[in-house]
């Protein structure tokens, strides 16, 4: 390993240059020289990979289903604990709508995850705010709005955001 | 034979996502990883890390007890970790630049901006082995140098590495997916 100190300014910093250890086992210690990229094992890879993503699709279904099933009884029962499952669903539909090309539902439902992880709030002043997010969700995902939604999304966005800001830390 | 075997690597793989998870995993095996370890939080992989060294880290960013940025902060400062200059990509959600540039502030190698494809998938890879970056260490800072390679360097030369052994691959910019 290679180490060096650099006075630069005011700010002095090492620069290390640790051993290449992956490097090392992708080249069987050096015995491959070529170039590292392999069409034909990333079109393996892309083959393997289709069919899952495809399944992305019906998860996001799922976990939107659960979102609204948890609002159904959170608006009925305000203060009982529908919000730990909301929460997950959210979290859950966050990343597989990114996956899915729903950038826009996966910020509601990111802004959703993130405003139940809030504690101490009133029960009905979460369930207003939750409903800002309900009411989005539902607009977008059964809209089928993809990508940022153009002006219509970047309105959401902004009711979500002022909805929220004055309970963020 | 043509390029990299990346069947000797020991890959962690880290999402609470399972459908993720699983998906980073088969995009991983299609590339010929054979050695992966999956968990779902945190406390897990922190658990998997005391144990042995690994060759690559697949994380995202959203985990639990500690996030994604707490994590790669502690793989990269922690003596309880094996490798503190194990390669790291990061895989989020969340595409704003002041959320990457607190991930790259404490040590992540390279950023996956979800969706993520195999393709991308192994172009971070192969950035990783094919350009790693040397290690900064002061008072804020321990991880890879910040400064991509693109940019020009204006102090002395001090690499050892001939610009020969620098490949190039497209540009992997981790907010404009």
């Amino acid at each position: 390993m290679e180490d060096e100190t650099q006075a630069a300014g005011e700010h002095e910093h090492e620069v290390i240059w640790p051993p290449n250890k992956i490097r090392q086992k992708v080249t069987l210690g050096g015995r491959i020289s070529g170039p590292g990229f392999d069409a034909a094992v990333l079109h393996h890879a892309e083959q393997e990979t289709a069919e899952r993503l495809a399944e992305f699709d019906d998860k996001l279904d799922d976990d939107i289903e659960r979102i609204v099933m948890a609002y159904a009884v959170m608006t009925g029962d305000p203060d009982g604990d529908s919000a730990a499952e909301m929460r997950d669903a959210a979290d859950q539909a966050a990343s597989e709508a990114r996956q899915a090309g729903f950038p826009l539902l996966a910020d509601i439902c990111l802004s959703l995850a993130n405003f139940l992880a809030i504690e101490g709030l009133a029960a009905e002043t979460r369930l207003e705010v939750v409903t800002v997010h309900v009411d989005a969700v539902r607009l977008v995902y059964f809209r089928q709005i993809s990508g940022h939604g153009g002006e219509q999304g970047m309105e959401l966005v902004r009711l979500i955001n002022e909805a929220t800001a004055q309970y963020r830390k | 034979m043509s390029g990299y075997q990346l069947d000797r690597i020991q890959a962690l793989c880290c999402d609470e996502n399972q459908h993720m998870l699983h998906l980073i995993a088969v995009i991983l095996r299609g590339l010929g990883v054979r050695q992966l370890t999956m968990v779902r939080d945190s406390a897990s992989a922190l658990q998997e890390l005391s144990t042995r060294p690994f060759d690559l880290i697949v994380t995202s960013m959203q985990l639990r007890p500690l996030d994604g940025i707490e994590l790669v902060q502690f793989i990269r400062t922690s003596a309880d970790v094996g490798d503190n200059f194990v390669p790291i990509i990061m895989v989020t959600s969340q595409s704003f630049p002041a959320t990457v540039a607190a991930a790259r502030d404490t040590g992540v190698t390279e950023f996956l901006v979800k969706p993520i494809s195999a393709r991308n998938m192994y172009l971070r890879i192969l950035e990783t082995i094919d350009n790693a970056r040397p290690f900064i260490k002061n008072q804020s800072y321990f991880g890879p140098d910040r400064r991509r390679r693109e940019e020009a360097y204006k102090g002395k030369e001090r690499r050892t590495e001939s610009s020969d052994s620098v490949k190039r691959y497209p540009p992997v910019s981790p907010v404009m997916e």
